[in-house]
């Protein structure tokens, strides 16, 4: 094929729809990121600068905020009661979808066809929806303002999901694999141990992630259930703080700044399964 | 040690009419090559799972060394399997693979290191030790899965179809070296195949299975010189054996307007309609027969010229012998009348002649029989008739 010359009208024209397709793509772009640089720029200068031009750029940068952040607004202290439930309710949810997933997927038993397609069901499910019921389960356990109390929630809350993205790795194990197993004398247990969950393992990793991002992200639960103060998870933190310090905005843009910190850190760590995981499948 | 008994073994899966596998009464002294041939879908591969204990059995028993097995788990019941698709763990390397079996008995790790190094070593898998399965060859990942087996030094092998998914020519030579590998460890070994070859130079006996039903067990020499039935007779020998209707009077067989005599010894009724069997080994070219034997004129329509032999295939002018039985063993794999391309009505008799001279399509040429070979079948029950008929069933 030989190009056509530059100053061809098919030519022109063609410029002229890819300049309209990346102007479109760069607003697209510009909104995603403008309200971290929004977030970035308010944590790095003083009150008085931000509030002389709101979201523009910082006349002098700062690092006082980022200070104030552990010492006035507690991110530190926030960051570990989130960490003390996340982390356990992300272990809990990973076992129990494991062993879930693989008996729905590997084991016959009555009613397994029906118990699979419950677990895609309470995946559509809202959880606002369910607030007040499971505010009244916690409540009546005596687990209220227990972190054990948000862990549980936040398991039952996750698994199905968890479950569903589990079953749909483990399907992709061939059942000749598992009978290869047993013959070799391997139990249940073992099998999955040894067999199931290497062969699965950017599956397992994507499912962490997403759920420490999604947990770690979790407001409307954390908020009514860890009530008191002291065990305050840093999302819900932060969010009631904002009034309170009208006067520090900077500080509080610090401390979300540094809240996006441990989830990207584990975005990072375990990006090159992550993306595995999403695309398993799509090429043999 | 590893002899195996099965006792009306049967299953039935839930949602269908027929059992998979019917009533399998079967005993395999240690030490013996056993084959299950037969078309797919017949049970043989359930079958060989129910022994491994990997499919639960309906009812009937199984005896590993003369022990109950039949709900043993598979661990306990000291096989090994190969499996069609190799089953190899792919996140593991060659070692790992072998290793696995031995680590799960706990067993000692200098035990283990020197059995996986013995079994490398014979397999020729010992430069290929670090790598995994994905990085393997066909044959190499077949070798690795034999490997696995053997390790654990069970009472008996069971082999799925291992050599299904080689190229032609590497099958050839592994099954050469399985039977070596058969006579130098002495191993029990039950061997499932749809690959009659296969069944006829591996097996010191070949169990033939339809339908789930078992057909005849016998040697190789036996299936192919005095099959019990239609269906046996059609699945072995290759090219298939010819089947003809005739009418038997006055001491002779009559189809096609050909005349046989019926032989002296063959047991058969003075008179009614016999299926005729023709190996097309047992045809030759009448000049180089002799003067005695009985001929047959044919019009060569297809020449298949293999160099030391030719199939010369020919329509005979007598309706196809369209036994449901017959069907489904020459079809093998696939549906009835898979193996036609043109539709024809009529019945195509090949002949498996010496390449002592050229032959043409289009040529009308004599052919001899030797009525001593002829196979007789009740065209009723399939079975096999007369002289032939009168081998029991060894079981």
């Amino acid at each position: 094929m030989s190009a056509a010359p530059a100053t061809s009208p098919r030519h022109l024209g063609r410029r002229a729809g890819r300049v309209v397709v990346w102007l479109f793509l760069a607003a697209l772009a510009v909104s995603a990121l403008y309200p971290l640089f929004f977030l970035t720029a308010t944590a790095l200068r003083t009150t008085d600068d931000y509030r002389s031009s709101p979201g523009g750029l910082p006349s002098h940068l700062t690092t006082d905020n980022i200070t104030e952040a552990f010492s006035v607004v507690h991110v530190g202290t926030y960051a570990l009661n989130s960490l003390f439930v996340v982390v356990p309710a992300v272990l809990l949810i990973t076992v129990l979808s494991c062993l879930a997933a693989y008996a729905l997927i590997h084991f016959d038993f009555p009613l397994r066809k029906l118990a699979l397609v419950l677990v895609v069901a309470l995946i559509a499910l809202p959880p606002t929806a369910i607030l007040i019921p499971v505010f009244k389960a916690v409540l009546d356990a005596g687990l209220l303002n227990h972190r054990l109390g948000l862990i549980l929630v936040y398991s039952a809350l996750y698994l199905p999901f968890s479950i569903y993205l589990l079953a749909s790795f483990m399907k992709s194990v061939p059942t000749e694999l598992l009978n290869a197993a047993r013959i070799d004398g391997a139990g249940p247990l073992r099998t999955l141990w040894s067999v199931v969950l290497p062969l699965v393992r950017p599956g397992l990793l994507t499912l962490i992630t997403l759920n420490f991002l999604l947990l770690w992200n979790e407001f409307l639960f954390s908020l009514v259930i860890l009530q008191s103060e002291a065990d305050r998870t840093i999302m819900v933190g932060i969010a009631l703080l904002q009034g309170h310090f009208e006067k520090n905005f900077g500080a509080v843009s610090a401390g979300l700044l540094l809240s996006m910190i441990p989830p990207l850190l584990i975005f990072v760590f375990f990006q090159r399964d992550l993306a595995r995981g999403l695309t398993a499948g799509a090429v043999k | 040690m590893g002899s195996i008994q099965l006792n009306d073994l049967t299953k039935a899966f839930p949602d269908t009419e027929v059992p998979a596998v019917d009533a399998v009464s079967l005993e395999i002294p240690d030490g013996e090559f056993l084959v299950l041939v037969g078309p797919s879908g017949c049970g043989k591969s359930t079958l060989l799972r129910m022994i491994a204990g990997i499919e639960t059995s309906s009812s009937g028993q199984i005896l590993i060394d003369d022990a109950e097995a039949t709900h043993l788990e598979p661990k306990q019941r000291d096989i090994a399997m190969v499996f069609q698709n190799y089953a190899l763990y792919p996140h593991m390397t060659v070692a790992e693979n072998l290793h696995f079996a031995l680590r799960l008995r706990r067993m000692p790790r200098a035990e283990r290191d020197a059995r996986v190094a013995e079994v490398m070593a014979m397999l020729r898998l010992t430069e290929l030790e670090e790598r995994k399965p994905g990085q393997l060859s066909g044959g190499q990942r077949q070798r690795v899965a034999m490997g696995r087996a053997m390790v654990r030094e069970p009472a008996a092998f069971l082999m799925d179809e291992p050599l299904s998914n080689l190229d032609a020519k590497l099958r050839v030579a592994m099954r050469s070296e399985l039977a070596r590998l058969h006579e130098r460890l002495g191993v029990t070994t039950i061997y499932v195949t749809h690959d009659q070859t296969e069944a006829m130079t591996l097996g010191q006996r070949v169990a033939v299975l339809k339908d789930g039903v078992l057909q005849q067990v016998d040697s190789p020499q036996r299936l192919f010189h005095a099959p019990r039935n239609l269906f046996v007779a059609a699945f072995i020998g290759s090219p298939t054996i010819n089947l003809v209707e005739s009418e038997v009077a006055d001491g002779a067989l009559h189809f096609a307007g050909h005349r046989v005599p019926v032989p002296p010894d063959a047991e058969l009724p003075s008179r009614g309609t016999v299926i005729v069997g023709i190996r097309p080994s047992d045809l030759e070219l009448a000049e180089f027969a002799s003067d005695s034997s009985p001929r047959i004129s044919a019009r060569l329509e297809i020449v298949e010229n293999l160099g030391a032999e030719i199939h010369a295939i020919f329509p005979i002018d007598a309706p196809r012998v369209d036994v449901e039985a017959v069907r489904k063993a020459a079809a093998g794999e696939g549906e009835a009348g898979d193996d036609q391309l043109l539709a024809d009505e009529r019945s195509l008799f090949t002949a498996a002649v010496a390449a002592r001279r050229p032959l043409a399509p289009g040529e009308t040429v004599e052919l001899a029989l030797d009525p001593d070979r002829l196979y007789f079948f009740d065209p009723e029950s399939g079975l096999a008739l007369g002289r032939r008929g009168a081998t029991e069933l060894v079981a």
